[in-house]
C-alpha cells in the first residue's frame, strides 16, 4: 500500500514538472525503459547524467573564464550538455545550450556568460527535479524489496 | 503489486526474437511495438557515456544485441575487426576520430548496413554533409521509440 500510494505521488510529482516545462515527453521514454530486469535503470541514468552534466559545466566555466576564449571547446562541451538534456527531458536547459552555441559560433564572450548563467540555472532546477524523482524511486524499490523479503 | 493498468512501457515483450512467427505490430501505453523475428544487433558511437547508456536501453528494450563505443576510431577498428552490425547509431560530434570521417571510413570498408546519424543540434550543411558522408537517415537527439520502431521493422523484414 506505502509503494502504491509513492507510485502515485511520484506520477503526480512527474506530471507537475511537465505542466512547468521542467521535464518533457523524452524523460517519459527514459523511465519506460526501466523494468525488473533493471529496476534502477532511472535512478542510474538520473546519476550519470548530473555527473557528466557538471563536468560539462565546470570544464565550460573554465573556458569561458579564460583570458583568451576557446570558443570551438565551448562548442563541443555545450553541444554534449544540449544532447544529454533533451536526451532526459529537460527541455528548457537544452534550450538554453542552443542559444549559448549561437552565442558561442558568435564569438561573443558576454552573450555567453549571461546566457551560461541562465543554463546553469535550468540546469540546478532540474537536477532538484532529478533528485527528487531519483529519491522516490528509490524508496519505492526499497519498499518493492522488502515486500518481497519479508 | 502493480495497480491494474500501469504499463511498463517495455516495448518488446517477449524481449526474444519470435523466430519463425510472423511479425506482430501493437500500440503499447507508450511505446509502438515491434516483435522481432529476427537476431538484430546494434553499434552505439557516443562519446557521451550517458548518451550511450539511454541509446542501449532503447535498443535493447526492442530485443536488440549492443555494443558501445565511445569515439569514432574505436569504432573503425571494431568494424575492422571483423564485428557486423544490423544498425549502427554515430553521433556526429566524437572524439579521436568525428563522425563524419568515421562513418566514410565505415562505408569504405564495404559496410552497407543502416547508419542512423544523430546530434544534439545541427544545420542543414551538417546534416547534407553527415548524409553525404553515408549515413542514411539523420536525426536530432535524443532518439525516440518512434523513430526507432520503424526503422526496426525494415531491418527485421531484410
Amino acid at each position: 500500500m506505502v509503494g502504491t500510494t509513492l507510485s502515485q505521488e511520484l506520477k503526480n510529482y512527474i506530471q507537475s514538472m511537465h505542466d512547468q516545462g521542467v521535464l518533457d515527453h523524452h524523460f517519459d521514454h527514459v523511465k519506460a525503459l526501466q523494468n525488473e530486469e533493471n529496476p534502477q535503470f532511472v535512478m542510474e541514468v538520473i546519476s550519470m547524467f548530473c555527473q557528466d552534466a557538471e563536468i560539462g559545466i565546470a570544464e565550460i566555466t573554465r573556458f569561458l573564464n579564460a583570458p583568451v576564449v576557446d570558443f570551438a571547446k565551448v562548442i563541443n562541451l555545450v553541444h554534449q550538455l544540449k544532447g544529454s538534456s533533451s536526451s532526459i527531458g529537460g527541455q528548457r536547459m537544452a534550450l538554453a545550450c542552443r542559444e549559448l552555441r549561437q552565442a558561442s559560433e558568435n564569438r561573443d564572450k558576454e552573450r555567453c556568460l549571461e546566457i551560461f548563467e541562465r543554463m546553469k540555472q535550468e540546469y540546478n532546477t532540474l537536477r532538484g527535479c532529478l533528485n527528487a524523482i531519483s529519491q522516490m524511486e528509490r524508496t519505492i524499490l526499497e519498499n518493492e524489496t522488502r515486500r518481497r523479503n519479508p | 503489486m502493480a495497480p491494474a493498468g500501469v504499463a511498463s512501457g517495455n516495448p518488446a515483450a517477449p524481449r526474444r526474437a519470435n523466430e519463425g512467427a510472423p511479425a506482430e505490430e501493437e500500440k503499447g501505453n507508450e511505446f509502438p511495438r515491434v516483435i522481432l523475428r529476427n537476431r538484430l544487433t546494434a553499434l552505439v558511437v557516443d562519446g557521451s557515456r550517458f548518451c550511450r547508456m539511454v541509446e542501449q536501453g532503447l535498443l535493447q528494450a526492442y530485443g536488440l544485441e549492443t555494443q558501445a563505443v565511445d569515439n569514432g576510431m574505436a569504432a573503425v577498428e571494431l568494424i575492422a575487426s571483423g564485428a557486423n552490425f544490423n544498425l549502427i547509431v554515430i553521433d556526429m560530434l566524437l572524439p579521436v576520430l568525428n563522425g563524419l570521417e568515421t562513418t566514410r571510413q565505415i562505408r569504405a570498408m564495404g559496410v552497407r548496413c543502416k547508419m542512423l546519424g544523430v546530434t544534439a543540434h545541427f544545420y542543414e550543411g551538417e546534416r547534407q554533409a553527415f548524409l553525404a558522408a553515408g549515413v542514411d537517415e539523420f536525426i536530432e537527439k535524443p532518439l525516440t521509440p518512434d523513430i526507432l520502431a520503424p526503422i526496426l521493422r525494415e531491418l527485421d523484414s531484410q
